[in-house]
């Protein structure tokens, strides 16, 4: 049985040494009567023939280009077998870096083992070379899709920074990996003076928002005096008609500066120091109620008139007095709107886990050109509305309800009036539960809350 | 009374020495003889390997000479100008 298993190889071989030889007269044969001006031949079928010098020359132009493609990275490029060793490098992997373990130099040339070469490093570069060892084995096993890792060389010049990546050469099968060593110095450099000019400008950013801290404390001592000699001096005026005008118009130049400058801060707060704004539930019917008493004297100098809904006891992630300034400038901002005499409706509906609520006024639209930029700051003017300049409210409510991840939009309705969308998030259900029981005072009621979010599944 | 036009096309098998060499000895034949009197076709075998099947070349390169009549072929690098003159119809054939 052996015998015969022998004597067929033996005959295949032959065969094959036979074909070879055959094939080897036909090319050289094709080549003679082509007299070498002929790279393929076709045969009735379609089927074709690269001559063999074709071939050569082929493979030779391919070698060539590949070549080529290497040479032109700036890249130190060398080509890994599957155990290692250093099969072939570009032009750029001999101009190594005097000082770097891990970079081609004229040591580390083809036929060498690199996984050899960064186990045998010692010293400083050995910190580098065992990390890079064991993920080149982990691209070379199959084992990574592939690996790579930023190091620091140390010349005599100057420190430069190195990009290595190992990518294997088939994705199924462990056949070898490309190694390239990329310079990212300059890279590198321009992300340190960019790290350090974002923290001098934070710097100044907190100067700046430390500056119109003291800033406004400091136009508050002298607009108080001013404003009390200017109602003192109002006060003298005999005519009663002229002293009512005058004074009108003097308490709302007096609320809107104050009303400004409060604005002012709490959006640089709020762009400075983001971090250290806290949030907890918040009932949102106590949040509104609070927004439109504050609102009150604004709507009611306007005649207008405010539609609440039911009261509820849902809660909100938020900050009390901060979400109060929110609805309060949006209130405001919807009055505003408002035609003298006319109605602010608010509505809130539950929407997945987040509560939304609508304000919704009757009187004048926004210009479509103005909508996009409704919620920058000082962007929509003075006789773009019935009631006048709106300050800083839109953008200051915004970024408040950024703060909570709420959000705020706008949009006209059918041209007769506005709609406000205030979306906020629902506190879960443990936080509803400590929030709730925080701010129920009375006993009784905490007790009678306490079987209402047993129910819910809060914890008590 | 227009200019005779000569319409050529040259089969190619990709970007191989012989084929390079064809092209390069057409394009400077036709700019030398025929200037704005030529139009050159390629067609790479190795890309569409059925239109060479069917127009029946069966080696590359080979030029075609498909206007002014007659309908001619020659295979090779062009190399032999007096050949490529007599198949292109501009002297005497060769005695």
């Amino acid at each position: 049985m052996k015998q015969k298993k022998s004597k067929t190889s033996d005959d295949a071989n032959t065969e094959l040494l036979t074909l070879m030889g055959t094939l080897r007269t036909v090319g050289q044969r094709l080549e003679k009567l082509t007299a070498g001006q002929v790279d393929m031949v076709a045969d009735s079928d379609g089927r074709t023939l690269l001559l063999s010098g074709t071939q050569e020359q082929l493979k030779r132009s391919e070698n060539a280009k590949q070549a080529a493609i290497l040479n032109a990275l700036p890249a130190h490029i060398a080509l890994l077998d599957a155990k290692g060793i250093i099969i072939s490098v570009n032009d750029v992997w001999g101009r190594f870096d005097t000082g770097n373990v891990l970079q081609g130099n004229p040591g580390y040339d083809v036929g060498r083992n690199y996984l050899e070469i960064c186990d045998a490093v010692r010293g400083d570069g050995s910190s580098d070379a065992r990390p890079v060892a064991a993920g080149i084995r982990a691209v070379l096993s199959g084992v990574k899709a592939s690996f790579a890792t930023e190091y620091q060389c140390f010349t005599p010049k100057e420190n430069r920074w190195y990009l290595l990546t190992v990518t294997p050469l088939a994705e199924n099968r462990p056949t070898g990996a490309v190694l390239m060593h990329l310079n990212i110095t300059e890279q590198k450099r321009v992300a340190l003076q960019l790290a350090e000019a974002n923290e001098r400008l934070i710097i100044l950013d907190h100067a700046k928002a430390e500056f119109l801290d003291v800033i406004s404390h400091e136009f508050r001592t002298p607009l108080s005096g001013l404003f009390t000699v200017g109602e003192l001096i109002l006060d003298g005026i005999a005519s009663p008609e002229d002293n009512i005008e005058l004074k009108n118009m003097f308490q709302e130049s007096r609320r809107r500066i104050l009303s400004i400058l409060d604005d002012a801060l709490l959006l640089t707060r709020i762009d400075v120091k983001r971090d250290q704004f806290g949030s907890a539930p918040v009932c949102l019917s106590a949040v509104l109620s609070s927004a439109i008493e504050s609102t009150t004297e604004v709507a009611e100098s306007r005649h207008v008139t405010f539609v609440t809904p039911p009261a509820n006891l849902d809660l909100v992630v938020g900050d009390q007095d901060l979400l109060v300034r929110a609805f309060h400038a949006l209130l405001e901002t919807a009055v505003k709107f408002s035609n003298d005499g006319g109605t602010v409706r608010l509505a809130h509906k539950v929407v997945a886990d987040s509560l939304r609520v609508t304000i919704e006024s009757d009187g004048w639209a926004i210009p479509p050109s103005a909508l996009p930029k409704f919620f920058d700051i000082f962007s929509v003017e003075e006789t773009l509305t019935p009631g006048g300049d709106l300050g800083l409210g839109p953008p200051v409510a915004y970024r408040i309800l950024s703060l909570f991840g709420a959000s705020v939009s706008v949009a006209n309705r059918n041209s007769d009036g506005i709609r406000l969308t205030i979306s906020l998030r629902k506190a879960a259900a443990e936080q509803r539960g400590a929030g709730l029981l925080k701010q129920e005072k009375n006993r009784g009621a905490r007790k009678l809350k306490s079987v209402s979010l047993d129910a819910e599944g809060g914890i008590l | 009374m227009r200019p005779t036009i000569f319409k050529f096309r040259l089969y190619i098998a990709g970007d191989t020495q012989n084929s390079i060499i064809a092209l390069a000895n057409l394009s400077a034949l036709c700019d030398s003889l025929l200037p704005k009197r030529h139009k050159i076709e390629v067609v790479d075998v190795l890309r569409e390997p059925k239109r060479a099947l069917a127009e029946g070349i069966f080696m590359t390169p080979t030029l075609v000479k498909l206007a002014p009549a007659p309908v001619q072929k020659i295979v090779g690098t062009l190399e032999h100008l007096a050949r490529v003159l007599e198949v292109v119809g501009l002297r005497a054939p060769i005695v």
